[in-house]
Order: C-alpha cells, then structure tokens, then sequence
C-alpha cells in the first residue's frame, strides 16, 4: 500500500516561499501554488460557525450531536489555513495522527496530521538521515475535483512540514516528485 | 384544401429496425394473417420472463420442423440502460433473450435507441445506436450515433464506429459479412462519408466521401448501391457516383440479393412500386399500398417484401412475399417469424415511467407482438431484459486517445485540470497554468453551468406543474417573468398556444428539468444535452474522435442551448443557474427563445418567412418558428449565409433523410423509439396532438383542434396537397415541388434549399387549432406530485440494549455543507466529513471519473452521490482507471470506542447487492490488515432504511469507505450509492453487518 505510483498531477507551481522549519534543523523550501498564495487569508480568520450539534434521536437512546469548540487561540479555520503552517496558527495543540509510513532508506518517518480545531490537515517529515528530498500534501476538494500539492523541498536531517489545506480535502502524503514518486500513505 | 394523403394510422417500425428476412417456401400460398391473438405469455410480471413471448402450440403455429429450425430472429429496443438487441430462434418457438446490451459511458444520456440489420452471412447483427435525445440535436442526427457488430451466436458485441448518423437506412447489411454506415457531412447534409465495414472483424475497411446525399445505400454482390438525386447510383471505389437506373416514386427501401440484383421499393402518393434492377436495366416487380408495404434485406442473399402483397407476384427469384397488415419491426432470417411490434416501456410510457415503479438497476419492460408466418398466429407478451454481453463504449477513453494522438509527445497528461465550468463557485480558484499543450479540449466540459455542484440542485416537477408553469408562462404570469426572464413581445402581436411550449418540452426532455434519474420530487443534476461532444473532424479516418468542444449545453426542461456555453454573454451567470436549476425559469427562457425564432423570420429584411394566416394564436402557424428552434433560422443579414437565407434544409419534410412512407409522428406512440425518421417540427406537433403519458393519463391538455378536422387533430402538411413538398418552390429555393416524385427536388442538399416566404396549406381560424389552458392566468403552482416520500426523519434510535445514554452519535452526512440540502428537510450540521475521490489512482483522471457520478435528492434528509458499479479493469484488482470512485465517511471522534455503524440506505438509487464497505478503525494503521469491511445489500424495495455495517472499536480519524469497483460482473448499469452514515456508541457486541437497523 505504501509504494503507490504517482503519476503528475500539473499542480504548476508558480509561487515560492522560504521558510525556515521550526525545529530549525533542516532548511525547507516551500512551493506553493499559485491560487494558494493569492488566497492567502489575514490570520485570525477563525470560524464564525458554529459546529456543536443540536439533539436528534428518540425515546432511551443518545441524542446529543458531537460538540467541537475550537480553541480562540487558533489563528485560522478550514479553508482560512490553506496555504499556512500549523505551528504559526497554533494547530498543532490538538493535532491527531491520521496517516503514516515509515521507510528505511532514509531512515525516515513520513506523517498526516488533522487538527479538529483548526478543521485543516498537514504532513511532515521527520528523517533521522540526511537527504535531499522532496515532500508533498496532495489533496483534492471534497468531492473529488481539482487535486492539487504543497510541495516542499528538504536538505539534511530533521523535521520539517508541509502548509496546511482544509480538512474538507482529501489528503495524502507523497515523498519524492510527481514525476519520481517513491512513497504515499493512504488518503484521509 | 382534401387531403390527398390521409392521416396514415398504421404503425411504422423503421424499415432496418431488422434486417432479417422471411422464409415461406417460395411458391407457398401466403396465409393471410390471422385475427385471433394468443395471448402466450401475460403482459406483465413473472410470466412474461418465463414465456418470453414464445409461441404457444408451435406444432401448430409454426410446423412441425420448428425444433430442427435453425430460423433466428434478431431485433433491438433502448431504455436508460442501453440499447438491447434481443434474439428469438424456432427452435425456441421463438422465445426471446437478450443477446447483448449497447451503450457508452457518458453521462445523463437517458434512453437510448437504435436500428439493427443482420449481415448477409447470418452470423452478425449490426446496430446504430444514440441516446434519444440525440434526435434534437442536428449534429448529432448527422453524426452522433454509435456503432457496434454483435455475434449472434454468443453476443460478443465489439465497437465499430461512432459519429455516423441517425437515419432510418442506417447501418445498411447486404450480400456477405459487408456492411455500410453513413455519416452526414455539413449542416445540409451536403456529403456523406460512407463507411465500409467488415463485420467478421469489425473493422471500418474504407471511408469514402460522396459529394451529394446519399441515402438508402446497400452492399451488393458486385459494388455498394445506394440513392443520390432520386436516382439509384452506384458508388465507385474512391466514391464517385453514377446513376444506373431511375426508380419510379420516391424510393423509401432498398435490399441486394445475391444473384438477382438490386430491389428497390418507392412511393408516389400511396402507391409503392417493388423494382428489380439487373443486367443495366430497373423492371417492376409488383405493386402495393405506400403505408404497408416494406422491403427487407435477408440474410443468405436474399430479401422479403412484407405487408399488403396482393399485388406482388407469388414467386419472385430471391424474394420472399410475406403478409401482414401492418408494418413490421422485423423478419426473421428463414422468414417464419415476423417480429410486428416491439416497444421499449421505457419509451412509450414516457414521463409515465417514473411512475411504473422501475428502480436501481432495472431494465424496462419490452412488449412484443410477433407472428408466425406459416400460420398466421400471433403472440403478444412482455419480455425482460437479461443481464448479456456489455458493450460500453467509453467515450471518455476515446476523447483521452484522441487527445494524446493530437499532441504527440506529452506526457500521458491528463495533467493539468483545464478551467472549471464559470459558474462553479470553487473554493479554490482551481487551475493553473497548463502544463498540457494539448490542442483538443479532452477533458472538460464547455457547458457553463456543471454538474455535481451542491449548489445547483434543480428539483424534478411533476408534470401538473410543468403544465402550470407552461400555462402561466405564456401569458407572462410566472413571477420569474417579472424579473429575470421578461416575456418576450411577439411580433404581429399575440401571445404562444401553451401546447406548442408543451410539445416542445415533451420533445426535448421528456418534461424533465433534472436529468432522468431523477423522478419528480427528487432533486438532481440538470438535464443537459450532449456533453461529450460528437464527431470526428470531417474527412478524418479515425471516427473514434470525440470533442467536449463540440458540446451541446442544452439545459433543462426546455434544453435552453444558446447562451449556455461557457463565454456566451446573453445571459448573466444567475440566469444561466437559474435556466438550470428551476423549470419556471426554464420554460421562460424556452418561450422567449421560441418567441425570438418567430420574430427573426417575421422580421426578415427580405420578407416575411411565414405560414397560413400567420397568426400567433395557431398552432399551426409555429411551424416554421419550430423549425427554427431546432437548426436556427439563417438571416440573409448574416455574413456567414453566403447570400442566401430561410430555415434549413436538415428539417425539411422533402428532405430524403426521412421515410417517405412514414406517417405522422405518434399515430403510433412507438413512433418515439426512432424519431430522427421526422423532421423537428413534425415531432413537436406529434406531442402536441398526442400528449407525453403520465400514469394512465395525458400529462397536459391537448388543444382545441381544428374544426375543419372534425376537433380530432391538427391540421398539417400531410393532411394538405403536396406533402411533403410544401417547403419546396422553384426560385425560392431551389427545390422544385414537380420535380418527378423519383427526383430528389433539391439535389443541390446545401443552402440554396433553404426556405423562404409564404405558405398556406390551410385557413384559420376553422383550419386552426388554438390553445387549451388547464390552470388559469394567476392560479398558484399546484403540489409536487411526488413518487417518494421524503426521508426526512431523525434517526429512531429508540431503545437498543447496547446504546449508551446520554452519548452523542455524529452523523456524517454525504454533504458537509448541510445547508446544501434542499429538499426543506431542515438538516443538522454534520458530524464529520465526506469525500469522494475519483479516477485510479485518485485524481489521475478525475474529470472521467465524475461523467457517471450523480447527485440525488434521494436518501437521508434529501441527498445521496450515487455512480455506477464497474468491473476492474483487466489485469488489475479492484481497480478502474476511469470510473473508480471512492467515498469516505470521517466522524469527528474524539475518543476511542466501540460505534454501532449504520450507514442509509436510499428508497431509490442504490441498487447493489454487494456493497462492500471498507473500516478502518485506526488511522494510523496502513495496509490490507488494519481494514475491516461489511458487504452491505443496498437494494432497499423502494423503502428508505438503516442498517448496520457492525460494531467497531473506533480511533479519532477512523474512517468507512465504500468503492465502487465490483467484481467483474458489473458493467456499469448497477447503481451504488453515498448516503449519511451514523457512529452510535455502544457497550457490549452491538449489531451485526448487513443487518437491518
């Protein structure tokens, strides 16, 4: 399941940001693509919905819908986030693995995260051997139209992540390009 | 104003509905047909399928060598799944079976139709076959229908062509396993290609463009024949013609034998004469009545006339005479069957199918009535369509290849999404820069309004309130008029008959504003037309060639086509939503858009295009404006005319591209299983004087008919002196009304035929019919008369020993934004998210994998995805490149336990048996091992249900998942559907998989 060949989806990357992963180990550099970077959101942009449920069901059974109160220190919700990094707006505080795989040339763990506060989904990657690389977020809207990528190019050990796209998505994590796929996890 | 051609009322099956012939032993008295029916097998219900209209006592029927027989007969019938070819052999007593299903992969295309012939060998069946709605659309009468051969020993159906045209002489079968298909070049129909096919291995061995029309072709023993310029010609190897001989009448049939020529059948008036051309020279064979008499080609060299044959010779060599009293569907290859009528439900009960109670999967109901020649004796019953060999022409494929064959050298690029349709609000301004070259628009639609949006969700009216609608809309009564859609003003005043918009509606989509697999009360996609495109680039040997920018974009009830196309400007992006998504809005636009064809041939600088009295409030007087409505009206102000101007060529009644034996559409209603044998307009005023059904019922009003017809019937130009060359007047349009009924009266076939100026074939206002409105100016929309109940309720969890008091229980629903919803359910917000990925591997191709994705105001709360079920293909597991979709339900979790999973079931929608429902319960798991699954039966009685998919200890971010790649039995037909599914917490074991809720 893991080694799933890609094929190129033409995600044309047209912007390019630099930035330095947290952990500071590794220098990343981020392609993001064109409409991304253009859509990007003032921070802070955080839900205006409200996604706690009303009651439903009869007689003994359950009847409370789920309740999901986002942290106010969250900077962005769903699609405000596309294009931002989980730890500038404060995702990461309830972040669940959803997805990974681990490989062993390099020695390297390759993770799917999804924070229900921020409702956005990341990947990193978090290699214990140096290497030159390339990761990417693959995801498509939630019907299935217009797949796309973040793309980010890694030199060296360490850890480094992907921007954020809305959990609404369909994600998966991919290592090595379009052209040269080498490892995806499932999709989410 | 005495009809010289009266109202013929005899079925007509298109002549090469099948192509098989008739074996009385020549010589034999011919029986007359006998009067009493047997009714052999019921007409409904379980019998039908186990008598499948076999003759009963068939010693008697048939004689006594029936169980030796080899005699085999062969004929075809459409519905929403494909077109059927169905097989009887004698030594069955002739019970029917389904040989092989035809059809294609593209979207929405509703019923389909077609025309099969038998090959001189006996061995194939060759089928022509479209979507119905392929009728209203010129190009694709011209070029835009499919073709396929079939064995008839095993059904192996294998694709031949596509883009060839929609005519009652085609596909064309003669002497041997040679066959001819035709496709009509230019807007008149200026040239043909001709198409030679081997049938042994399904190959186009030759294209040959003639520079003229030619109809009626045949493959002969010595060279293909066929009829230009009301001449018999023979056609030569690069294509030129040469006129042989000069048929008597206008000739209507045409059959090769193998050793005794070419049979040529013709009418003048009511008379049809049978020649025989041999050795250089035409002589008459014998004579008959133009509305009976038939001509078939049969296999073994041979052919048949059928009907009234009391004025042909009993021995004719070569030719079978058979009697019948009426026309015929079909002749069996020996001649001991007559296969007289044979009607697809799924057409003749038009909008009254959504109320036969059909579902998911099911084929509809095909009635038969055949007779045995030898005897005499009739059978009548109602045969099941079977689960046979499945050809799906995949037209995305064929788009894919033609993409890849124009830019040579790319990358297997499906690569870059090309721009979303404009009125898509897309989260995510989707695209980019292309990184495709590719010339050919391969992948995206040009219509502006897509499917598959949420947000455009039209509602599928019931027919009552298609004719309210109508009613009101004529008068500038509906409130859309007042603002988006003002009523047009009608030039010479006056306003349109509410039966004309009616019948048109009825033409175009069948009263349908959603696509067809929505029944009235669903919500849907909209109906739109012809959105794969159609044909090869005109001369180009690779017929395969399919092109999303030949798209249609007909939208809705009324198929609105101008101004639907991505870039047109005539409307504003919310008029163009609101044509496809509300039916008012719809039948506005429809009647502004008929009003605009009435004004531009009323406004005409060089004068006036009109008819009788050319009063607005007869129906009679809208024929040229229908004309119009379907192939546009070419004003002499347009520089593109050339100079010349009027309506069309393509839909003049003179135009030998249809039967000149046909009678008036809907004499008999199985006229609608082939309707690209009448022009538009003669179609239109068909549904006007013979309203769509609707349960036991009409669906809307007929009009008050022309008191010169006694009230009974429109009063048209086949009721009138000239039919059907009323259009046709020497210095107008090149077309001459005397010409000899054996000429074409407008060989030129190009825009010099296009018609111009007055004509009157009767006089209003006692020749005249006018409007009947049902629902008064002002009345209010009446009730939705719907076929489902909707599913609005909450779950009744009521009591269950296992569930967990006072603990929630997330729904997801199968959209996340529940405001979506729109059937007025009053919808929670959901519980999670649901994604649907498609194309293998996902995204890849992503455009191909939403063509057989649909959404449906089915379900849950009001909404399901539903596709079809596909085989994987070959040599790989689970998997299909094109169609695979995946849905997926995430609850929001937000710790781990143990869930009761049921997942809704839709009353209609899903269909299959074996649904298999994938869990995975931890997400961090990878791999075959970490997956749980469920196979599920979706099929539901028309109920809508829970049920369970079994208890799961589930982690945040677990989620289900449900593909629709099957397990090589499916051939894309089954439907599978995506509906809410609900996590409820439990203690103890909960419930088991597949069972109810």
């Amino acid at each position: 399941m893991a080694a799933t060949p890609r094929r190129f989806f033409g995600a044309s990357v047209t912007a390019l940001l630099v930035v330095l992963a947290p952990a500071g180990a590794v220098a990343a550099t981020v392609l993001v693509s064109e409409h991304v970077a253009a859509a990007r959101v003032p921070a802070h942009a955080a839900p205006s919905v409200n996604r706690s449920d009303t009651s439903r069901g009869k007689g003994g059974g359950t009847a409370r819908g789920l309740s999901v109160v986002h942290p106010a220190s969250v900077g962005c919700y769903g699609t405000s986030c596309n294009g931002l990094q989980p730890d500038v707006e404060g995702c990461r505080s309830d972040a669940i693995q959803i997805g990974g795989i681990s490989v062993t040339d390099p020695v390297a763990d390759y993770t799917l995260w999804h924070s229900p506060a921020c409702h956005s989904a990341w990947a990193e990657y978090d290699s214990k051997e140096s290497s030159t690389r390339v990761e990417r977020l693959e995801f498509m809207e939630q019907y299935g139209t217009n797949p796309d990528a973040y793309q980010i190019s890694v030199a060296g050990s360490g850890n480094s992540q992907t921007p954020m796209v809305t959990w609404d998505d369909s994600v998966q994590m991919c290592d090595g390009t379009f052209v040269l796929p080498q490892y995806c996890t499932e999709w989410r | 104003m005495a009809s010289t051609w009266p109202r013929l009322r005899l079925p007509v099956v298109s002549l090469l509905l099948a192509g098989l012939a008739v074996a009385v032993p020549q010589g034999a008295a011919v029986p007359r047909a006998a009067a009493a029916v047997e009714p052999a097998a019921a007409t409904s219900g379980a019998h039908a399928s186990i008598h499948r209209a076999a003759l009963a006592a068939p010693d008697t029927a048939l004689g006594s060598g029936w169980r030796s027989s080899t005699d085999v007969a062969v004929t075809g019938a459409g519905d929403e799944n494909g077109y059927h070819l169905y097989v009887a052999r004698e030594k069955d007593a002739f019970a029917w079976s389904t040989l092989a299903t035809l059809r294609s992969s593209g979207p929405d295309l509703g019923v389909w139709t077609g025309q099969v012939c038998v090959t001189g060998s006996g061995r194939y069946a060759v089928a022509v076959y479209a979507p119905a709605t392929a009728a209203n659309v010129p190009a694709l009468i011209e070029a835009g229908g499919l073709a396929a051969v079939v064995d008839i020993a095993t059904g192996k159906a294998r694709s031949v062509a596509s883009g060839v045209q929609l005519a009652y002489f085609n596909p064309a079968c003669g002497v041997g396993d040679r066959v001819l298909l035709t496709r009509a070049i230019g807007a008149d129909e200026q040239q043909t290609d001709l198409l030679t096919v081997d049938a042994a291995s399904a190959k186009v061995t030759q294209v040959r463009r003639i520079h003229g029309q030619l109809t009626t072709p045949v493959p002969a023993a010595d060279a293909d024949y066929g009829i230009a310029g009301g001449g018999l010609v023979r056609v030569s190897a690069t294509g030129a013609v040469q006129q042989v001989a000069r048929p008597h009448g206008t000739v209507f049939g045409i059959a090769a034998t193998a050793g005794n020529g070419i049979d040529v059948i013709s009418g003048i008036g009511r008379n049809a004469f049978v020649e025989r051309y041999a050795k250089g020279s035409l002589r008459r064979i014998g004579t008959g009545p133009t509305d009976t008499l038939q001509l078939f080609g049969l296999p073994g060299g041979r052919d048949a006339v059928v009907g009234d044959v009391r004025a042909m010779p009993a021995t004719v060599p070569g030719m079978l005479r058979l009697s019948a009293d009426r026309q015929v569907a079909a002749v069996s290859a020996q001649g001991h069957l007559l296969a007289e009528r044979v009607a697809s439900r799924a057409v003749t009960e038009g909008v009254a199918a959504s109320y036969g109670g059909r579902r998911g999967q099911d084929s509809a109901l095909v009635d038969l009535t055949v007779r045995a020649t030898r005897s005499g004796r009739l059978s009548s019953g109602a045969i099941t369509t079977a689960q046979a060999p499945t050809l799906a022409v995949d037209v995305t494929a064929a788009t894919d290849a033609a993409a890849t064959s124009a830019a040579p050298g790319t990358s297997p690029a499906k690569a870059a999404p090309a721009p979303k349709p404009a009125a898509k609000p897309a989260p995510k301004p989707a695209v980019k820069a292309a990184a495709s070259p590719a010339a050919v628009n391969d992948s995206t639609p040009t219509c502006a309004v897509p499917r598959n949006d949420p947000t455009i969700q039209p509602l599928q009216p019931s027919p009552n309130m298609v004719e309210w609608a109508v009613d009101q809309a004529v008068h500038g009564n509906l409130a859309v008029q007042k603002s988006m859609f003002k009523l047009a003003k009608i030039d010479g005043g006056g306003t349109v008959p509410a039966q004309v918009i009616l019948g048109i509606l009825a033409q175009e989509s069948n009263l349908s504003q959603a696509s067809f697999h929505a029944v009235p009360g669903d919500t849907g996609n909209p109906e739109i037309s012809d959105y794969y495109g159609n044909r090869a680039p005109s001369g180009d040997h690779n017929v395969d060639v399919i092109n999303y920018n030949n798209a249609d974009c007909g939208y809705g009830i009324g198929q609105v086509t101008t101004g639907m196309s991505v870039g047109e400007t005539l409307y504003t992006p919310a008029q163009q939503v609101a044509i496809a998504s509300d039916y008012k809005a719809n039948i506005a636009a429809a009647v502004n858009a008929l009003i605009d064809k009435w004004n531009q041939l009323y406004t005409e600088p060089q004068g006036r295009l009109w008819v009788n009295s050319g009063d607005a409030a007869y129906i009679e007087n809208w024929y040229l404006a229908l004309w119009a409505y379907n192939t546009g009206y070419h004003a002499s102000t347009d520089p593109k005319s050339g100079g010349y101007w009027g309506v069309g060529w393509l839909n003049n009644p003179a135009n030998n591209s249809y039967p000149y034996n046909r009678h008036r559409f809907l004499a008999d209603y199985n006229d609608a299983t082939h309707p690209s044998d009448w022009s538009y307009e003669e179609r239109v005023m068909g549904w006007i004087e013979v309203p769509q059904k609707k349960g036991d019922g009409d669906a809307y009003a007929k009009p008050n008919f022309a008191a010169d017809k006694g009230g009974g019937s429109l009063y048209l130009p086949n009721d009138a002196d000239g039919w059907p060359r009323q259009f046709c007047e020497v210095g107008i349009n090149n077309c001459d009304p005397l010409a000899a009924t054996n000429a074409d009266p407008c060989p030129a076939e190009n825009s010099t035929c296009w018609w111009k100026g007055h004509e009157i074939w009767t006089g209003c206002p006692h020749g005249c019919s006018t409007e009947v409105l049902t629902y008064g100016a002002g009345s209010s929309e009446p009730p939705l008369q719907r076929i489902y109940p909707l599913a609005c309720d909450d779950i009744p969890l009521g009591q269950d020993q296992y569930i967990i008091d006072g603990v929630v229980a997330p729904i997801v629903y199968d959209l996340n934004d529940t405001n979506q919803y729109a059937l007025g359910c009053g919808v929670h917000p959901s519980n999670g998210k649901f994604t649907l990925r498609l194309s293998s591997p996902a995204g890849s191709q992503w455009q191909y994998g939403e063509v057989d994705l649909h959404q449906l105001g089915a379900g849950f709360q009001g909404h399901i995805w539903f596709t079809h079920v596909y085989p994987p293909n070959p040599a790989m597991t689970g998997d299909n490149t094109l169609h695979k979709v995946v849905g997926t339900w995430t609850p929001d979790l937000d710790t781990t336990r143990t869930y009761d999973v049921i997942v809704h079931v839709p009353s209609h929608g899903g269909a299959y048996a074996t649904a298999d429902y994938v869990i995975q319960a931890d997400p961090r798991a990878t791999g075959d091992s970490s997956k749980q699954d469920c196979i599920l039966d979706q099929r539901s009685n028309g109920a809508d249900k829970w049920k369970y998919l079994g208890a799961y200890t589930l982690k945040p971010g677990a989620q289900v998942m449900l593909s629709n790649v099957g397990d090589g039995l499916a051939q894309g037909t089954v439907d599978i559907a995506y509906d809410a599914m609900a996590f409820i917490p439990i203690n103890g074991p909960g419930h088991k998989c597949n069972t109810d809720f």
